[in-house]
Formats: structure tokens, C-alpha cells, sequence
């Protein structure tokens, strides 16, 4: 394998780790933005410095995402993955990711990696070379438990923080001081992204490396890939993912502080108890159902079940759609190195098409909050130029 | 092939986590909130009211407001140490 394809693997799997912080920052920080917890641009960089933080935390899951989903191990009766395949694969799921986040739709960027790298696998090495199995125990049925629980702890948290703090007499109960708590909630949210997700690119590189024999079997993830993928997934973060921040702040249902306090506990003791009891789950359906959850435990509040339901499909066709361009991108690289080529300026060229379309309804941190109704609208491309915000509510 | 103790374990410990957080916060908050001005009745828009009028809250209130906090920081502490790998 040529040098210049490793080195553009590389350079494509940061730039999936950039999209894959901007995707996510919205899982923790959209209910405190949505509050008036923390100003937009100052909770972006809170969970820039964190997820950067929590890059340098762990990689000992690092490798997990290429072991039991895809056998790149040809001892083990797989077949070699090569890096024209990782090429392919992490490419449909940057593409994936600015697709989803031009319509507003919080989706898992690992379900798309999955996705891109197993349609490239099939192309490459057959359907032999996917662990069904794993694939149905380790991403289909956590996709569907991951909104479940999360929804239900966040709806019964919610009814107990409210009952809590209510007073009988009428007078004030003081529940804005739970933007205050809502800081630390989200901010355990942040970190705990950063030492899971960062990680998935490590993995990816360091497959990469190794694949093409520039790196050990046995070695660890080099450090200078963990500062890069650190780097990476901060400056992704502090991007923000604005169509998102919103989608998940304001167009679920309306929060209060009380009620997002208890969203983001909901989230953080998902995320901790299931990767600490081995039943990972996705951040971004944890974080979306602990909303729609925490507005069905509020009284008085409403749930927008339109866009719950274009997220829910968002979420269904990630893994099949990710596939199929993972795979479009593989038969491309079977042409040999030109076309890798012709994939890579394929790529970039969509990738700059989703820019420019999205720069025609810009949404960012000034106009994040603007409008209700313009929120409960925001999964879908509105051709009219927005509104300016008349400052948040 | 489902992993259904796992799952149920997962949500038990979930839902016991986190209601025990809220309960833990929000009783700290509704203690800070005990006195207030007195004759006032509150509309809508207090439910999600920022300013308590703080003028003679009891010691006591105030103790436990801030025994509630505390806690509240171990359970952050706590949180930390299950996300850093270093510490376990």
C-alpha cells in the first residue's frame, strides 16, 4: 500500500473525529444553552476543553471498533481490512454526519463509522466478514434500549425533582438555581464523551498504521495520534453543532432548568452505568431520549412527537445508509489507487455542496435559541433566509 | 440472544442513580427556598423564578442546603472517578 493513501486515511479519520465532536456537542450542552445555564459559546468551549481532557483519559477501548464487528484478522479465517477500505468506510460516515447535522438530526456517529466501515467490508471481503451477531448485540438492540432507558429515567427523575422542590404555600421555589447544577450535569456529560468517542479514531488509525505495517502488532496507540484525535474532537466541539444544539434544546419540547438538571443526570448515569456494566449505548439517543423524557415528566410542557419521529428515522437509516455509501466508496478504491483518488475528490466535493447549502440557513450560536416555532422546524431545510434572533428568551 | 439481565440491571441501577441525584439537589434547592417574603403569592412565572427572598431562613435550612451540596460534589467526584480509568 502506498504511503500517500495511510497519510490520507489518517487525515480523513481526523477529520471523522472534527464532525464526530461536532455532532455530539449538542448531547451535553444543549439543555443548559437551552436554559440559560451557560451562554451558548461559553458551554461550546466547556465541553471543547473537556472532551480534549478526556481524549488523554483512556484508550483502552481503542481497538474496539474494528475487533468482533469486522474479523480484519486473516489468521482468524477474516480478511485483511486494507486502508482503501478505512478510507471508504470512514468517508460515508463524515459524509453521513454533515448530512444528518444539515437537517438538525442528532444521530450516532459511531452507528455511522459502523455503518461505513461494515458496507466497505461487504464490498471488500464479503458478507462473511461482518459478525452479525456481534452486530445485533452490540449496536441494533443498544439503539433501541439506549432512547428507552434514558427516556424513563429522565420522565421519572423529572416527576420526582418537581415534586420535590414544589411548594404547597405558593410562594417561589427558587428552581432557577438548578442552572447552577445543570453546569456540573453537563459538564460529566462532556467529559465522559470525550474519553469514549475520541477513542474510536485512535482505533481507527492505529488499525490503519498497522494494516499497512508501520506500526507494530502488539504497539498502543501512538501518542502522537492521541494528541491529534484529542485536537481533533476539541475543535470539533468548540465548532458546535448548532442545527443540532437546537434540535435537541428547543425542538423536543421546551426545558426548564429543574427539567434539564434532571435530563443531564438522566444522560451521565446512563452513559456511566451502561459502559461500566458492558452494555455501552449511544450517547446521542441517550441525550435525545433523556430530553423527550424530561417532557413527558414536566407538567404543563409538550412534546413535539414530529421531530421526534424524523430523529427516530434519522436514527433507523443511519447504519443502512452509512453502508451503502461505505460501500459505493469501496467499489470506487477496487479500481486501485486512482480510484481512492476519485473517491477522496468525490468526497470533498459533497462535503462542500452540504457547506454551501447549509451556509443558506446558517444557524450558530447567535441564533441558536431564536424562535420556538423555527425550532420545532429546524430538521428540516427552510430555503428562506432566517430570521435574526430577537436575542435568546 | 438479548442480553436481558443485563439490561434490566442497567436500567435498575439507571433509574436509582439518577433519582437519587435529583432528590439530593432538588432538596438542597427547596431548602434554600424555605422563607420567603411573606404574604406573597406566587404566579406562573415563579415556577421558574431565580430571586428567594433570603431574610431569615433557618440555620438549620441552610445546614442542610449545604449538606445536600456536598453531597452532591461526592456524587460528582464519584462520577469522575468511574469516567477516569487511571483511578480504578
Amino acid at each position: 500500500m502506498e504511503p500517500w493513501i495511510v497519510f490520507l486515511v489518517i487525515g480523513i479519520a481526523l477529520v471523522f473525529d472534527f464532525t464526530n465532536g461536532f455532532h455530539d456537542t449538542a448531547n451535553a450542552m444543549a439543555t443548559p444553552i437551552a436554559t440559560g445555564a451557560l451562554k451558548p459559546r461559553t458551554a461550546v468551549a466547556l465541553a471543547a476543553v473537556l472532551n480534549l481532557v478526556g481524549a488523554f483519559l483512556s484508550t483502552a477501548v481503542a481497538l474496539t471498533i474494528s475487533h468482533g464487528i469486522i474479523n480484519e484478522d486473516p489468521s482468524g479465517g477474516g480478511i485483511a481490512i486494507t486502508p482503501a477500505f478505512v478510507f471508504a468506510g470512514v468517508m460515508a460516515a463524515i459524509i453521513w454526519n454533515v448530512a444528518t447535522w444539515l437537517f438538525g438530526l442528532p444521530s450516532s456517529s459511531s452507528h455511522a463509522l459502523f455503518g461505513g466501515l461494515i458496507g466497505a467490508a461487504i464490498v471488500g471481503a464479503g458478507f462473511g466478514s461482518i459478525g452479525w451477531g456481534t452486530l445485533v448485540d452490540k449496536v441494533i438492540i443498544p439503539a433501541v434500549a439506549a432512547p428507552l432507558v434514558a427516556g424513563l429515567t429522565a420522565y421519572l427523575a423529572t416527576r420526582v425533582v418537581y415534586a420535590v422542590t414544589r411548594r404547597k404555600d405558593g410562594n417561589p421555589d427558587g428552581r432557577g438555581r438548578f442552572k447552577i447544577a445543570q453546569i456540573f450535569s453537563s459538564s460529566l456529560v462532556a467529559l465522559a464523551h470525550g474519553t469514549n468517542d475520541a477513542q474510536k479514531t485512535m482505533g481507527v488509525i492505529t488499525l490503519t498504521l498497522i494494516s499497512a505495517g508501520m506500526l507494530d502488532k502488539s504497539a498502543g496507540v501512538p501518542f502522537w495520534v492521541i494528541v491529534a484525535c484529542a485536537v481533533a474532537i476539541a475543535l470539533g466541539t468548540y465548532t458546535g453543532g448548532w442545527r443540532i444544539i437546537r434540535t435537541i434544546g428547543t425542538g423536543f419540547t421546551d426545558v426548564k432548568p429543574a427539567q434539564g438538571f434532571a435530563a443531564e443526570t438522566s444522560t451521565a448515569v446512563t452513559i456511566l452505568a451502561s459502559s461500566h456494566m458492558g452494555f455501552a449505548l449511544s450517547t446521542t439517543q441517550v441525550a435525545s431520549g433523556s430530553v423527550i423524557g424530561s417532557g413527558l415528566g414536566r407538567r404543563g410542557s409538550k412534546v413535539r412527537w414530529g421531530t421526534a419521529g424524523r430523529v427516530a428515522a434519522g436514527w433507523v437509516l443511519t447504519l443502512p445508509a452509512s453502508a451503502i455509501a461505505g460501500a459505493l466508496f469501496a467499489l470506487l478504491s477496487t479500481l486501485g489507487e486512482i480510484g481512492v483518488a476519485i473517491g477522496a475528490v468525490i468526497g470533498a466535493i459533497v462535503l462542500l455542496v452540504m457547506f454551501l447549502v447549509s451556509r443558506r440557513s446558517a444557524v450558530g450560536a447567535h441564533n441558536v435559541l431564536s424562535d420556538v416555532e423555527e425550532a420545532s422546524q429546524a430538521v428540516a431545510i427552510r430555503r428562506t433566509r432566517q430570521r435574526k434572533g430577537k436575542s435568546r428568551r | 440472544m438479548i442480553d436481558w439481565l443485563g439490561l434490566i440491571g442497567v436500567l435498575l441501577v439507571t433509574i436509582g442513580g439518577a433519582l437519587g441525584i435529583v432528590i439530593v439537589v432538588g432538596l438542597g434547592i427547596r431548602l434554600l427556598a424555605v422563607p420567603t417574603r411573606p404574604g406573597r403569592v406566587a404566579d406562573a412565572r415563579d415556577e421558574e423564578e431565580d430571586e428567594v427572598n433570603l431574610n431569615g431562613r433557618p440555620r438549620l435550612a441552610t445546614f442542610f442546603a449545604v449538606v445536600c451540596f456536598v453531597a452532591f460534589a461526592a456524587i460528582i467526584a464519584f462520577g469522575i472517578w468511574l469516567i477516569v480509568p487511571a483511578f480504578h
